[in-house]
């Protein structure tokens, strides 16, 4: 159902995307090597390679479709991260409206699309994303989210503050696989301040950079259940996380509807 | 409010902490926001709410990566550097036992992931990671159960045959079904008869339990 009070494709209420990432948690008989994923899904060498050996930890990291993308795999789980993370040590920083939601992630599915068919196999598979639009001030982020959670909480903007609500809506997907996924979501207000603080001793310690950014926030935690037995199947990967981000979107432009 | 650790465990049985280690500086700061000689952050002002934190992420549903307490990491530490001195003995309750149920019910999940990842990365001494894997299987905690079972399935194929030897010890103990697949695939891959065996034994087992 869409809620009728929201004009999703205005522009001032597009969200801006802080981070999207893809966590894919790999069957207990995989032995991935993530060594060079990176440079053979994008096409082009990372920036930056950690592998900690003793750790068992990869880490590779480049500039990607005007944001930075990381790799981070593990032992129980890997990640891809996508979002203006890297590039904030420029003074002064750029605002995050330069990464509209809806354009990140046709980026950053071309990313998950070329990867899990080639990725191993998995037994649980995730979209999370950090979104956030600018706001003029505390009480017009709560007027903006309480069109967002008008089905389910009545906002007072004016006579409240420190607001935050999140609600998982799980759903069961109808046609294969036909698993059961969890739609997390959490809601809130918040500021940012970016400072940079010196590490050499006789600097001041820390001057601050810009003005604070003051945003209606919204984290999804889109995943498969952990309850759910087996591998995935390989060859539904990518279709399956396209549909969570479609959940994602969802959220995004309707709200929490219950 | 800011609590500490210990004192929000104890008043509060889900398990959330207020913390002023804030989600959203974690994220930046993990997404790379540090530059050369200086360290670009970033705070968030609004309210208290903003500074809850919580060592299972959002929910028990949430994959949203969590960094590993500090105090967990030393416990940890602790824990498994005293148990290379201790005698394990079958039947008796282990003072590596008794830690490693302190801490999954404490910090759950995540306490689970941080000993997966030194197992893997055979960061612990064999025969106590072989104590740690059977003791995955025996304690009774739901929210880490889907953990426990990764971390004793990945075992099976451990190139160590002491523990994968624990791995079924403790898949027997943990006695869940959704282990089958992976137990199969182990017994065809094992050389060794007598673990071969075993591991059959274990599968018979978990075979009657679907039943």
């Amino acid at each position: 159902m869409t809620n009728p009070t929201l004009p999703n494709t205005s522009p001032e209420r597009l969200w801006h995307a802080d981070n999207l990432r893809l966590t894919a948690f790999p069957s207990p008989a995989t032995q991935f090597n993530a060594t060079g994923q990176w440079a053979q899904i994008v096409g082009q060498a990372p920036d930056s390679q950690t592998i900690q050996t003793s750790k068992s930890i990869i880490e590779e990291i480049g500039k990607f479709a005007n944001g930075r993308l990381q790799l981070l795999a593990q032992p129980v789980r890997i990640d891809w991260n996508y979002g203006l993370g890297g590039l904030m040590d420029q003074d002064p920083p750029p605002t995050n409206s330069e990464l509209p939601f809806t354009v990140a992630l046709r980026s950053f599915l071309q990313v998950a699309e070329r990867w899990l068919p080639v990725g191993p196999s998995l037994r649980r598979l995730a979209f999370g994303a950090i979104l956030t639009r600018p706001v003029q001030s505390r009480i017009e982020g709560y007027r903006e989210m309480a069109h967002y959670l008008e089905n389910v909480v009545r906002l007072d903007p004016e006579g409240s503050s420190d607001f935050l609500y999140q609600i998982n809506r799980p759903r069961q997907l109808t046609d294969e696989p036909r698993i059961k996924i969890n739609r997390l979501s959490k809601w809130s207000v918040g500021q940012v301040q970016f400072t940079q603080v010196a590490v050499n001793p006789g600097i001041r310690p820390y001057i601050t950079l810009g003005d604070p950014i003051l945003s209606m926030r919204l984290e999804l935690d889109i995943n498969t259940d952990a309850d759910y037995h087996g591998d995935l199947p390989q060859m539904h990967l990518a279709d399956l996380f396209r549909r969570l981000t479609n959940e994602g979107m969802e959220i995004a432009e309707q709200g929490d509807v219950p | 409010m800011i609590a500490t650790h210990d004192e929000a465990i104890q008043n509060n049985d889900r398990g959330f902490f207020l913390t002023s280690d804030d989600p959203l500086t974690n994220a930046k700061a993990k997404a790379g926001f540090i530059a050369t000689g200086t360290a670009t952050t970033a705070f968030v002002f609004v309210g208290p709410v903003t500074f809850i934190s919580n060592v299972y992420g959002w929910s028990l549903n949430s994959t949203e990566s969590t960094d590993i307490p500090p105090e967990l990491n030393n416990l940890l530490n602790k824990i498994l550097t005293d148990a290379r001195e201790e005698n394990f003995e079958d039947g008796n309750m282990s003072q590596l036992a008794k830690g490693l149920i302190y801490l999954v019910e404490a910090y759950g999940e995540v306490a689970v992931q941080e000993l997966a990842r030194r197992i893997v990365a055979k960061q612990i001494d064999a025969e106590v990671a072989s104590e740690v894997l059977q003791w995955m299987g025996r304690i009774n905690h739901q929210a880490s159960r889907g953990m426990r079972l990764w971390l004793l399935e990945r075992n099976l194929l451990s190139n160590s045959l002491y523990i994968r030897d624990s791995a079924g010890l403790g898949i027997a103990s943990l006695n869940d079904p959704a282990a089958i697949p992976s137990l199969r695939s182990a017994i065809a891959q094992e050389k060794n008869c007598a673990l071969r065996e075993d591991l059959e034994q274990v599968l018979r087992q978990l075979e009657g339990t679907r039943q």
